[in-house]
């Protein structure tokens, strides 16, 4: 796993369940991956389907009742697993930053974005209220709020959704990490400043060599902004590959009935496609593959063995691929 | 944030005509009317009347009830036929008093109250959390005049650490503050113990309240500790509510104050109007309970005040 050392994170065997020990409940199944410096991966996956569960593993931060049943995470080829709560405190902020969803309630609404910025870099760099000051002056501008780099402060509620999520972005950055984890950044946003977003996060991946752990159920906007695609269905890996491979030829029908349930542009007067049913929900691993019983090419033997991942470079898991159309 | 004020204000100065206008009524409504009740149930009819006469009773009600208010707005609040002073003097002995105990327990009470809910909300549905929910619930059901007697019992009869009552040994000059606190103390832990079983326990709900919030979950992606996260970012979103109800415990200290005051025979208004009610001194009785209903509208009208200013803060530094 160590080989390269421009591996920024590296997830391998991953596995996390609730419930009781004799019979738990499996949410995320197996689950590896690498990110590089400088590399975007987008973790793509319905609702439920263990990104986000995925994410708080590597911050350590499980909500109450999940637990990490195997599998190790290593972080500049340390390893997070295992570690007690100081040492992941003094990792957290430092050598990666989080991303939320909801910009407005992931903020202290009673305290300044400045203060807020400077308040991490304070805690993990031991900085002069001053120093800390003129960095977090020097991160808004970074993410494009230079009306905010002065030394007045402004408070949340002052600022737009867009602003929010770039002084998020400058407090996640703020003691440089080399991993930004962005968990829904544009979801609770409209589709212009959703463009304006992601455009920042690509410029801070080129500009800083970020490497970026991008989780989205938009595979579009994946597709759009991601170097790599990994295809999350059920806690599983369904696919995984660059861009150009999974998304222009998706080899495992999951991510195809993905593909073909975005709607298209410009609207048309057709109907939407839709994947039949419901994703199973969380309980002992199915036997055979989990994707089966909404499966549209399935076949009697998709029901008998989970499909192992396979080919190269990019990885499916599943009997019977669709071909190249 | 003028009109919010001239509007709070507005509602305070109506709610005190309708505490006058009510407790005039209430004087009005006395069984056999006042003159009676002041002199007794086997009063003569011929005394009755003589007192009627002086009290201004045999005036038309609207009269009576403009001069009420005469004698409110020029400070006269009756005389006290017990202890034969004008109430107005017998209060103003008092008050301070008063003031200083209640001053006392709520500084320990809000300090007490901030402490167990950080405690209570960080820890909620663990251990600890339930520890302090039960014994909220003891404290906030023992009756007062049970817990001032066993605080005397142990620590001033038994322990002899402390003095039993008052408000001053027999010895003046330079251990004087050091002598008050030691009077204060065991009226002043009497009086806050159930305002902190309520005051924390509300507290505890608002900072249980806020640990669910995101931003929370985000203090911890980066990496701050959990004292952090309870100084810096939780407590600061809890305590602005906490303002608000500590403005409406202001009354209920008062009226705690009766029965404390009255135990530790502590010199102050809630002893004063617990002897003027056994020896049936109307006028200090009624100008106490104006008195209460006066500190209610004030601990409202404060609170208001305060938390717009904390908003205003927010809104517009």
């Amino acid at each position: 796993m160590n080989a390269n050392p421009d591996t920024i994170l590296a997830v391998a065997g991953l596995t996390l369940a609730r419930g009781p020990r004799h019979r738990p409940e499996i949410l995320v199944d197996d689950l590896s991956l690498t990110i590089q410096a400088g590399e975007m991966l987008a973790l793509v996956g319905e609702s439920g389907s263990g990104k986000s569960l995925s994410a708080a593993a590597v911050f350590g931060l499980l909500p109450a009742g999940v637990r990490r049943i195997a599998g190790s995470i290593r972080l500049q080829g340390q390893e997070l697993t295992g570690r007690s709560e100081r040492a992941l405190r003094a990792i957290r902020g430092r050598a990666m930053g989080l991303v939320f969803q909801n910009p407005l309630t992931a903020l202290n609404p009673s305290l300044s974005v400045q203060a807020q910025i400077a308040e991490v870099y304070r805690v993990h760099r031991q900085g002069s209220r001053t120093a800390a000051r003129a960095r977090a002056s020097a991160l808004l501008a970074e993410v494009g709020l230079q009306d905010l780099s002065g030394p007045r402060d402004h408070y949340p509620h002052q600022l737009s959704g867009g602003m929010r999520q770039r002084a998020m972005i400058a407090m996640a950055l703020a003691c440089d990490p080399p991993l930004l984890v962005a968990d829904e950044p544009t979801t609770a946003l409209d589709v212009l400043v959703q463009a304006q977003i992601l455009a920042l996060l690509a410029r801070l991946q080129r500009e800083r060599g970020l490497a970026i752990l991008f989780i989205t159920h938009d595979l579009r906007l994946a597709a759009r902004t991601a170097d790599r695609l990994l295809v999350l269905y059920a806690g599983a890996i369904m696919e995984e590959g660059a861009v150009a491979d999974v998304f222009e030829a998706p080899r495992h029908p999951y991510t195809k009935a993905l593909k073909a349930a975005i709607p298209p542009l410009p609207a048309t007067s057709q109907r939407l496609f839709e994947i039949p049913g419901l994703p199973p929900p969380p309980g002992p691993p199915p036997s055979g593959c989990r994707f089966a019983p909404r499966c549209g090419h399935v076949r009697p033997d998709c029901r008998d063995a989970v499909p192992p991942l396979r080919g190269a470079p990019a990885r499916f898991a599943c009997f019977h691929p669709c071909q190249d159309q | 944030m003028m009109r919010v004020l001239a509007q709070r204000l507005a509602t305070s100065a109506l709610s005190l005509v309708l505490l006058v206008t009510m407790v005039f009524f209430m004087i009005y409504a006395t069984p056999g009317g006042p003159a009676y009740s002041i002199l007794g149930v086997h009063a003569s009819p011929l005394a009755v009347a003589a007192l009627d006469r002086q009290m201004g009773l045999e005036h038309p009600l609207w009269q009576q009830y403009l001069t009420w208010w005469i004698h409110l707005l020029h400070g006269n609040l009756g005389y006290s036929f017990t202890q034969h002073a004008p109430v107005i003097d017998l209060m103003g002995s008092y008050l301070h008093n008063t003031l200083l105990l209640d001053a006392v327990a709520a500084g320990l009470a809000i300090t007490l109250s901030i402490a167990l809910g950080l405690l209570q909300g960080a820890t909620a549905g663990r251990g600890l959390g339930r520890v302090i929910g039960a014994w909220q619930i003891v404290t906030y059901s023992l009756p007062s005049f049970f817990v001032g007697t066993v605080l005397i019992l142990v620590f001033a009869a038994d322990l002899g650490w402390l003095p039993p009552g008052g408000i001053r040994g027999s010895t003046g000059g330079p251990g004087f503050a050091a002598d008050l606190w030691r009077h204060l103390l065991l009226p002043a832990v009497t009086l806050a113990l159930p305002l902190t079983a309520g005051l924390s326990r509300y507290f505890g709900q608002q900072v249980r309240h806020e640990y669910r919030e995101d931003y929370v979950r985000a203090a911890r992606a980066r990496g701050l500790a959990p004292l952090r996260i309870a100084l810096a970012h939780v407590l600061r979103n809890a305590v602005r509510p906490l303002v608000t109800v500590i403005g409406l415990s202001v009354p209920a200290l008062f009226v705690g104050g009766v029965l404390t005051e009255s135990v530790f025979n502590y010199p102050g208004l809630g002893w004063l109007l617990w002897r003027s009610a056994l020896e049936q001194d109307y006028p200090t009785v009624t100008a106490l309970v104006l008195l209460i209903g006066l500190l209610t509208i004030l601990g409202n009208l404060l609170a208001d005040i305060i938390n717009s200013l904390l908003d205003v803060q927010v809104r517009y530094d």
